[in-house]
This record gives structure tokens, C-alpha cells and sequence, in this order.
């Protein structure tokens, strides 16, 4: 397995940032995106809309966010057995998260992806992932790649080019 | 996981398309959970019946499954709908929820699926015996079957459920096999309970410490099965109990020792702490009994409770359509109507718009109800026990 990720990293040339950890399938499918963390478990009937991917339920680390495009990682399921037809009801709505990596993944979240096609991976070590994190998924292989973005450099680098669009505006103006 | 030549069948597509993409649902989830085969149930229960609950693709997705002229293998019944199926208007439910909800009904009923939307199951026509493996997936029915009846099964996901019905199997792991059946905690009991509603509040406490393991319980009066559908419901709905045993009481009980298990106290303090956290409303605007659905004991008492009486204050009473048949010809149903409360067949307060409908507060003396209301249906609530309500309600 090891040796799977680092040819996957080499292939590509990564930097060394690029974590790799590796699970159980629960439903096969490649993606890629940013990371939506809860350290909580999350219930998917009457904690998630359906129509609109926002996390409803009252008090939850997640409340108020949006599922929709994101890697949605959560430890665990919880609640009501309806919670399949929620996350069936997300991918038909198109507000689906684009993959869901859990530390265990309990019937209800696992019938609910398997019906939407939502690739998904569990038993999966999801310390030392956070929201905002770029994640690359291989459901099928129980790959999980976490390339930890140099957030602060990002940061600066845009930070200076809203500076420097300022300062080009003020040229601008001067000259008129 | 071994697969015989005829299920192989199945997957290549033999029995058409929907067969196919259920029975892989099965495949895969009993991959995943490492099932060795499949095992034929002939019992199931199917959860994902309310309009509330599925919405637009869950209806889409049943309605695409029976106009493919999918059929069931087992007798099947459903959860609670949205609404009583007969008295809606009554209940004032918006006549465009009604409709989808007919639909839905509709489709079910296409597959050879018994109409009877019940979260009791047990009580109304669908009971299994001991031993027997089925897959049901409401959750107080679950644990019901699994401890008071020793029947078997999981946790089951509306769909797997579904599936379950339409092949006649279940893939074998969890609690289908006797060596995941063994409790996990002893929970000894030292409070002295009286109605369901402490049932109640006791089951609340505890599946927030056991979460989805499984209880044994010592301690406990002498409980009869509306107490047990109360412990059983809470138990499941603040944690993911599916199983628990009950000294001398529950059918598995003696195949077990609690000795050397994780041992955990529950006195009258927990218990009056339980009800005092689940207590978030002051006045009720409605009071509901019946979550899990009343059966006709329960129904007898609320009944003798009003009988020559008047509620300031809407009630209703939600039961099976079964029960609530017999409890019409007992004129149970004339006597609570006749103090303006109403009895609801096919739906529960949890699974119907009740916020919709404009109330604030709801009144309950389950521990279920009292844990789904907040979230659900954006109630306060007033946990008391049956008597306490009816006082409330009649003032």
C-alpha cells in the first residue's frame, strides 16, 4: 500500500506535503476538492437539507455550511434510518458533497451512497485533516491524498495581488 | 461473500434491471460489513414512508421501482406516513404534501407492500418469532424485535430494507450472528420506575452512555411490552441501541451473564435530571401520545382517562390503522373524540409537518418524541408522564 502512494506522488511529482492514508471502500469513484470537517458525527435526516446541502441541525459544528462540492468528512453517522434517502436526495438535487471519507461508515450513510453513486471511504485516521484542505479521493483502492496546502503563503500571495490591483487603480485614476 | 448460482443470476441482470441494482445494494453492503452469504427473511419492515422524510427523489426513486413492476418477497410493512391516510383534511395537512404522500403510498403498494403504516409493526400483524431473521429498519421496531422478541436483525437503511423485501434475503453479519448479540454494559437500575414515561426517560439516559452497544439491564419492575416499546424507542433514538436484554424478563436474558461487564448505576437522580433536560417548553400547545404507536392498552387508558370530559387544548392519540379499528368498535374512539381529542392512524407527530401547522410546543411522554421533536419539528417540549398531560391538556 505504501508503496502504491508514494508511486502515486512520484508519478506527479508532488511535494513531500502530500499525505497519503488508505481505508476501506464503501463505494468506488475518484474525486478531488476541499475538505468540510466535523469532529462531530453527523446525522443526515433533519440535520441536512436535502434541497439545499446546508447542515440544519441546531448547535452542530457544521451548521449553516454547505455540503455541496466538498469533501465531507465526519467521523460517523447518526440518527434516524431514513438519512439514505437525505444523501440519495442531495446527489438527485445536485448539492451532493463530491465524496465522503469517515472513520467508520454505518449502514445508513453507506446505503445512502451507494444509491447516489457518492464514492466514499472509511476506516480512515482523520486526525490531521482540517476544512479547506485539498483532498484526492480513490474510492475503489481506499485512497485518501491530502496535499496540505501552504495556507499562508496562499494567503499572502493574495493579499499582495489586491494590493498590487489597488495599486494599479490608483495609477489608473491619477492618469485620468 | 459466497453467492449461489442463482443469485449470480441475479446480478448479471437475469431478473431485470431494478432486481439487479437492489440486490448489488445488498452485495455491497454485505462486503463491506463482512457477511459470508445470504441469508432468506420473510419478515421486513420499511422505513422512508413520509413525504417529510423522502421528499421529491425519494418519491421519484420508489414510483421508478414499481412502475418496473418490482414485486416483494416477504410480508412488508411500512413506517408512519406523513398523515393519516383517511382523515388528512382533519388534521390539516396542505392538500400538495397529501398528494405526493398518496403517491408514495401508491408506489409502495404496487410492489405487493401490506399499506399499514406502523412504527409497531408487532402489533399490528407483522410478528415474527424468536430466532427468526427479518430486516426491519425503524428503529424502536428494531430493538423491539431484536430484545422483548429475539427476533433478528439490523439496523436497516429505508432502501436496504427495500431491497431486502425485493430479493428476500439479507446479507448475514451484525446481529444476525449469535456471537454479536452479547451485551456490552450492565446497566443496573436502582431508580423505582413507574409508567412508560420513566421507561421513557430511563431509555433516553441510557443510549446516551451505551451510544450503539447493548445494554443489560438489571433492577427493573416487572415491565410489561408498552414499557419496554418506550425503553426500547428512547434507547434508540439518543444513542443506536438495536439490542438489550432485560434480567428474567427478555428472551435472550438468560443466555447471558452480566458479571465482568462495565457496570453503570441509574438512581432516581438520573433519572429526575433526564426529565428536567428533556423539559425545554413550559405550555403545551398540542399533546401527543403514542410514539412509538399507542397500542390498545394504552389506548383503553387514555380512553378511561377523558371519558365525560373536555381538553382546552388540541390532543391527539397516533396508533396503527389496526388498533385504531378495534378501538372503534370498543367505542374507545368515540370516547376520546367525544372530549375533542383525536385519535391519527398511519402517522406520528415526529414524521408529520406539525410545525406547519402552527405549533410551538408539543407535549409527550416519550423519550423518543422528547429527543426528536427539537430538531425535527423545531418543538419545545413538555415531558411529563400520561397523567400529567391529561391533566395538563384538561385545563
Amino acid at each position: 500500500m505504501k508503496e502504491r502512494c508514494r508511486r502515486a506522488r512520484s508519478d506527479r511529482g508532488q511535494s513531500p506535503h502530500t499525505d497519503c492514508k488508505r481505508g476501506r471502500c464503501i463505494c468506488p469513484g475518484k474525486a478531488e476538492g476541499e475538505a468540510l470537517v466535523s469532529k462531530e458525527p453527523l446525522g443526515f435526516y433533519g440535520c441536512v437539507s436535502a434541497k439545499t446541502g446546508v447542515v440544519i441541525e441546531k448547535g452542530h459544528e457544521l451548521e449553516g455550511k454547505c455540503v455541496k462540492g466538498k469533501i465531507l468528512v465526519f467521523p460517523c453517522g447518526k440518527g434516524s434510518t431514513v438519512g439514505s434517502y437525505v444523501i440519495y436526495g442531495l446527489a438527485k438535487n445536485k448539492v451532493a458533497p463530491k465524496a465522503i471519507v469517515n472513520k467508520e461508515t454505518e449502514t445508513i450513510v453507506a446505503t445512502g451512497v451507494i444509491l447516489a453513486g457518492i464514492p466514499c471511504v472509511d476506516k480512515i485516521d482523520l486526525e490531521g485533516i482540517k476544512s479547506g484542505d485539498k483532498l484526492k479521493i480513490d474510492a475503489e483502492h481506499g485512497i485518501v491524498e491530502l496535499e496540505q496546502e501552504p495556507s499562508v503563503t496562499k494567503a499572502e500571495i493574495s493579499a499582495q495581488r489586491a494590493k498590487d490591483i489597488a495599486k494599479a487603480e490608483n495609477e489608473k485614476k491619477k492618469g485620468n | 461473500m459466497y453467492l449461489t448460482k442463482e443469485e449470480e443470476k441475479i446480478l448479471a441482470g437475469e431478473k431485470g434491471e431494478v432486481m439487479e441494482r437492489m440486490f448489488r445494494l445488498l452485495v455491497r453492503l454485505g462486503d463491506i460489513y463482512g457477511a459470508d452469504r445470504m441469508i432468506p427473511v420473510r419478515s421486513v419492515q420499511v422505513a422512508g414512508v413520509s413525504y417529510k422524510s423522502i421528499e421529491d427523489p425519494g418519491m421519484e426513486f420508489l414510483e421508478d421501482i414499481a412502475k418496473k413492476g418490482a414485486k416483494v418477497q416477504a410480508i412488508t410493512f411500512l413506517n408512519p406516513a406523513g398523515m393519516d391516510m383517511e382523515d388528512w383534511k382533519k388534521m390539516g395537512i396542505p392538500p400538495e404534501f397529501a398528494k405526493k404522500q398518496i403517491r408514495i403510498m401508491n408506489a409502495f403498494a404496487e410492489m405487493g407492500i401490506v399499506t399499514s403504516a406502523t412504527c409497531t409493526p408487532y402489533l399490528a400483524g407483522n410478528l415474527p418469532r424468536f430466532g427468526e431473521h427479518i430486516a426491519w429498519s425503524e428503529s424502536s421496531a428494531v430493538s423491539f424485535a431484536n430484545s422483548v422478541i429475539g427476533a433478528r436483525t439490523n439496523r436497516e437503511g429505508g432502501p436496504s430494507a427495500l431491497a431486502a423485501a425485493l430479493c428476500g434475503v439479507t446479507p448475514r453479519y451484525g446481529l444476525h450472528v449469535p456471537e454479536n448479540r452479547r451485551p456490552d454494559f450492565h446497566i443496573h437500575v436502582t431508580a423505582e420506575l413507574k409508567g412508560s414515561s420513566d421507561f421513557g426517560a430511563l431509555g433516553y439516559h441510557v443510549g446516551k452512555i451505551v451510544k450503539n452497544k447493548a445494554p443489560y439491564f438489571t433492577g427493573l419492575p416487572e415491565a410489561d411490552t408498552d414499557h419496554l416499546k418506550a425503553l426500547g424507542a428512547a434507547m434508540a433514538a439518543s444513542g443506536a441501541v438495536a439490542l438489550y436484554h432485560v434480567e428474567d424478563q427478555t428472551p435472550e436474558a438468560r443466555l447471558h451473564d452480566p458479571k465482568g461487564l462495565e457496570k453503570v448505576e441509574v438512581s432516581v437522580k438520573d433519572i429526575a435530571a433526564t426529565y428536567e433536560k428533556l423539559n425545554t417548553g413550559k405550555k403545551a400547545d398540542i399533546v401527543i401520545f403514542g410514539c412509538p404507536h399507542a397500542s390498545l392498552r394504552e389506548i383503553t387508558e387514555i380512553a378511561a382517562k377523558l371519558k365525560g370530559k373536555k381538553v382546552k387544548r388540541p390532543l391527539w392519540v397516533c396508533t396503527s390503522r389496526m388498533v385504531k379499528e378495534c378501538a372503534s368498535r370498543m367505542g374507545l374512539v368515540k370516547a376520546i373524540e367525544g372530549a375533542g381529542a383525536t385519535v391519527v392512524a398511519d402517522t406520528c407527530m415526529v414524521v408529520s409537518p406539525i410545525e406547519d401547522i402552527g405549533y410551538k410546543t408539543t407535549g409527550t411522554s416519550s423519550g423518543k418524541a422528547a429527543n426528536y421533536l427539537p430538531g425535527f419539528c423545531k418543538q419545545s417540549v413538555m415531558f411529563r408522564s400520561v397523567d400529567d398531560l391529561i391533566r395538563e391538556v384538561l385545563q
